[in-house]
């Protein structure tokens, strides 16, 4: 009696958890099985984009589907919940944690596909996708920047143009609070806006002077202390945070920043490419412009932060790796780059592609025309030094410590990060 | 008869085994897994791990974020303890008197209680933000006196536990209306013939007879409170600048954000002996008070 | 006489019209979350403590669209049923051998159960993921049920080896004098016994599987449960307040309606869980 309603519970629960579980339809379709892909990304500014990609590679190739996912709220602990649990998307964008995955053995090497010809060396050969021992771990898809954002027509109503130096941009933020207008919009509820500022100034101060900063930190030649560029990087920072909506900063968030921008409540923000989807998507009139943050007297120390940025890679457990390669390759045919562009407002990795998504990649291509771009800043990074990063940050802007120790601690932070993720 | 006796023996064993062993694999183990994870430099995706000693322990006693959060922990907790008990035994009191319509009353006091933190933590999000400002707008109250409710230092954590007190008061309204019941009414009623006032009944004769119960409610709270997660993750994520990054937000940080999973659940082992160690003394020091009475 | 009564009637007013005002407090942060629900985005940037024009029943639809709520709520139901019965069993049985078997290891074991409970979650968090990876219980409800059932086992089993004492060892003598086996005899005559620190038990633990949302996190990794999704919701659909409101109405109607239920239960349940907790 006892077994049999063992037995009746038992598959009343598997049933369920079968229905549940959204297994996979494996009907046939022609001659081949259908399958399904799945993708997982957290580029909510590329959720239209890859749709209409898909529908594109589904009218192709009739018997794979792929299912994107897009997870914005904390993805890197969820991708590592999934992988965890053996739940592992075909597809996924291991993001900055992508070495540290593909050290598990979570990820296909790549290198070698015929596919990879068709993206740029420099975003291919980048040190978040391709090792030093030539594994590559992600496809990059795209190239992305972080600069300061600003509105074109509040720059022409009061006759301001691009900063060159320190001292002008000081003039710049002047001038506007003069005319009671924001200079800075700030979003810093969500705790990784702040990054940016402090990004966009390191790319000047500290990894344009001196590319290979990183290793010269490992190698105990260079430190936080020691490098000056830190310091100003800090008080840069600083200087956006108190001329902003320095009173709301921390209660406003990253959409409340970029609606700021969007209505032209203030007339720069400090991010990256990304949110010009979603402050077009406010005010798709806003006339925008991108630039690099001065950092001296010296002009030729202002470049941008430029970087190959999206990657997929594809899990080593897949079931369908063919099928997988087949949708990254079609994501390096020109239409296709083209059309990932236009529609997620970014630029391509791939050789050849260029678009006029916006009037303001025209200011990103004059930098990056001009070699007055910096790649690497954070890149490089060891994964548990970013918590620790972004703590000195907001410490420093709500003057919680000195920047002595503020240095110091980064210092320590570095060594022990990068010693936790190596043995 | 010993044999019947050895066969029952056996039976009752058998009853235990299925719990013991559903206990042994998903608690006991993980446990015991987690005091030797302690000692190891265990790091993410990577299955690997050495074993280091105690340097874990010694990193996490140096370092300034665990102890901000230790910080912030206790402020939290003790700010919940006392306002929850304060609020919990004055609607207590409330229902335990001449009120009515009692079980609707008890019901929206315990409303919030049955919703997850999640969404409770989404509701004052929105009660901070939004509500606040058409608040303010509405009352044309100028900028400058505006409350930064979960933008600033001092200010987010007491919006977070004002949110908490919100969430679990009705629950130990609940406790302390079972402890008023246990109170013998012939008593009350005794001294009401004697001719004491609500307030004297409530404070020579309720209150009093309520302290073991405050005790146990202080007990319940502390311990909620050291593992407070989900409202500081789903409000603030731990900002500003880490003002609301409680222990266990900490430990999942360290674990599932930095990757380092050996340092974190070095700090996980290192919050159990705090809870165990204040749970022992309470207990104890209750143990005595009642004796005492 | 008369006088004295209409007193007492007077002053239950005026304590009533105080509990009345506190409730008001209490419930307004619910009021609020239902009026937004009913309002369109537009409406909510103008004035989040307006009153609708009209109620947007659309939101509801997107939401329930959205989230799949259906097999959401199903799913919710399915991890809390399955995980509290199958712990109900276990504990049960458990928590009687402990109360009737004599050896010193009956009280040994109890200890243990009881020492769990000062075991917080975040400490056996990690190892826990590893151990459930490496069982192949991760990713699936069923897997996220076994969890369940095995952390929950402490607070039940002492609870109910507490209650299985005080049943008068007679009425079992008797039962087995006329030949009835000690495991008959425990369904037949303890189980029903038991019932009500079973239904104490049971509504306490439905609660907090219901509500739980960290530890489905980890084991499922995928939006399953109902606030998982909610979780989500909220990140994809960041800032449109009038969607998410309506996600939170939805997804609190079940477990009001269970508490109107089972309120009887769930007083005594925390009443009795903390007395003896």
């Amino acid at each position: 009696m006892k077994k049999i309603w063992k037995k009746v519970l038992c598959g009343v629960l598997s049933l369920s958890v079968f229905t549940a579980g959204g297994l996979e339809v494996t009907a046939l379709a022609g001659e081949q099985e259908e399958i399904t892909l799945h993708l997982f990304h957290q580029k909510q500014e590329a959720q239209e984009a890859f749709a209409q990609i898909i529908d594109r590679f589904h009218a192709e190739y009739p018997h794979i589907i792929v299912e994107q996912e897009i997870v914005t709220n904390d993805p890197a602990a969820i991708l590592k919940a999934r992988l965890a649990t053996g739940e592992i998307p075909d597809i996924f964008q291991g993001s900055t944690d992508t070495m540290d995955i593909a050290q598990g053995g979570y990820m296909m090497d790549l290198a070698g596909e015929d596919f990879l010809d068709h993206i740029t060396d420099e975003a291919r050969l980048d040190s978040s996708f391709t090792d030093d021992e030539g594994h590559t771990w992600a496809m990059p898809v795209d190239g992305s920047c972080e600069g300061i954002f600003y509105n074109k027509d509040i720059f022409a109503r009061y006759g301001l143009s691009v900063p060159g130096t320190l001292s002008e941009m000081k003039q710049i933020i002047e001038t506007l609070e003069a005319e009671g207008v924001t200079p800075f919009a700030m979003g810093f509820k969500d705790a990784w806006t702040i990054k940016p500022v402090s990004l966009v100034a390191a790319a000047s101060a500290v990894y344009g002077r001196d590319a290979d900063w990183d290793s010269g930190k490992d190698g105990g030649e260079t430190s936080f202390a020691q490098t000056e560029g830190w310091s100003t990087v800090f008080e840069l920072m600083k200087m956006v945070y108190e001329h902003g909506n320095t009173k709301t900063a921390f209660d406003t968030d990253y959409n409340g920043a970029c609606a700021m921008l969007a209505n032209g409540e203030a007339a720069m923000m400090i991010n990256g490419l990304w949110a010009l989807e979603p402050v077009k998507e406010i005010n798709p009139d806003v006339n925008l412009g991108m630039m690099a943050m001065p950092v001296s007297e010296d002009e030729k120390d202002t470049k941008l932060f430029q970087f190959p940025d999206f990657g997929l890679s594809i899990s080593a457990s897949t079931e369908h790796p063919k099928e997988g390669k087949l949708f990254l390759e079609f994501l390096t045919r020109p239409e296709i780059a083209e059309l990932w562009c236009s529609t997620s407002k970014l630029f391509s990795a791939v050789k050849g592609v260029s678009v006029d998504f916006d009037p303001m990649a025209d200011d990103v291509n004059t930098y990056i025309e001009s070699g007055m771009v910096c790649t690497q800043v954070d890149r490089g990074w060891p994964t548990a030094f970013g918590a620790e990063y972004e703590s000195a940050l907001s410490n420093y802007l709500l003057d919680l410590d000195s920047l002595e120790n503020i240095m110091n601690t980064l210092d320590l932070a570095w060594e022990t990060a990068r010693a936790a993720s190596q043995y | 008869m010993q044999k019947w006796r050895r066969k029952q023996n056996a039976v009752y064993l058998a009853f235990i085994i299925p719990a013991l062993l559903f206990f042994c694999t998903f608690f006991l183990y993980p446990f015991i897994k987690s005091l030797w994870l302690s000692l190891t430099d265990a790091y993410g995706y990577n299955p690997r791990q050495h074993f280091i000693g105690l340097k874990n322990y010694a990193e996490v006693l140096k370092n300034p974020g665990f102890l901000n959060s230790l910080k912030v922990t206790l402020l939290y907790t003790a700010f919940v303890t006392v306002v929850a008990n304060l609020i919990a035994l004055g609607l207590s009191f409330l229902l335990d008197g001449n009120v009515r319509f009692k079980k609707i009353f008890r019901a929206v006091f315990f409303l919030p209680n049955l919703m997850s933190l999640i969404i409770v933590s989404f509701i004052w999000v929105f009660l901070y933000g939004s509500v606040y400002r058409s608040f303010v707008d509405w009352l044309r109250i100028p900028e400058d006196f505006w409350i930064s409710w979960l933008g600033n230092r001092k200010m987010a954590l007491i919006s977070m536990g004002i949110t908490a007190v919100w969430q679990c008061a009705g629950y130990y309204m609940l406790i302390y209306i079972a402890g008023l019941q246990n109170i013998g009414r012939e008593l009350v009623e005794a001294a009401q013939m004697d001719g004491a006032g609500t307030w004297a009944v409530i404070r020579y004769i309720k209150f009093p007879g309520l302290i073991p119960v405050i005790g146990m409610n202080s007990v319940l709270l502390i311990t909620a409170g050291f593992k407070t997660f989900d409202i500081p993750m789903a409000m603030t994520s731990g900002g500003p600048a880490g003002a609301t990054t409680t222990i266990a937000l900490q430990i999942y940080n360290t674990g599932f954000r930095s990757n380092r999973t050996g340092y974190a659940t070095a700090q996980a082992v290192i919050l159990f002996l705090m809870i165990s160690c204040l749970t022992g003394l309470l207990y104890r020091f209750q143990g005595r008070g009642e004796e005492k009475g | 006489m008369k006088s004295g009564r209409h007193r007492t009637r007077s002053r239950g007013l005026g304590i009533t019209v105080v509990t009345l005002l506190i409730a008001l407090i209490f419930f307004f942060p619910v009021l609020i979350a239902v009026i937004n629900s009913f309002k369109t985005k537009g409406e909510i940037l103008a004035s989040a403590i307006a009153l609708p024009a009209a109620p947007a029943w659309e939101n509801y639809v997107a939401v329930v669209a959205a989230t799949d709520f259906l097999q959401v709520f199903l799913n919710s139901c399915l991890v809390t049923g399955g995980g509290v019965l199958l712990n109900l069993a276990i504990s049960s049985l458990a928590g009687y051998g402990l109360a009737r078997w004599r050896r010193r290891w009956a009280d040994l074991l109890t200890l243990l159960f009881l020492s769990a409970m000062f075991v917080p979650f975040h400490t056996i968090m990690i190892a826990l993921l590893t151990t459930a990876r490496n069982m192949r219980l991760t990713g699936h409800l069923w897997g996220l049920i076994l969890v369940y059932c095995g952390l929950q086992c402490p607070i039940p089993v002492f609870l109910i080896k507490g209650f299985s004492g005080s049943i008068p060892l007679e009425l079992e003598e008797a039962a087995m004098v006329d030949g009835c086996g000690i495991v008959r005899m425990f369904f037949m005559i303890v189980l029903p016994l038991l019932k009500p620190i079973l239904a104490t038990t049971a509504v306490l633990n439905v609660l907090w599987i219901w509500n739980d949302y960290l530890l489905p996190y980890l084991i499922l990794g995928k939006p399953l449960t109902i606030p998982l999704s909610q979780m989500y919701f909220y990140g994809q659909y960041n800032q449109q307040w009038h969607l998410i409101m309506a996600g939170f109405v939805v997804s609190t109607i079940p477990v009001v309606l269970f508490f109107l239920l089972m309120q009887k239960y769930i007083v005594n349940g925390i009443a009795a869980g903390a007395v003896k907790g």
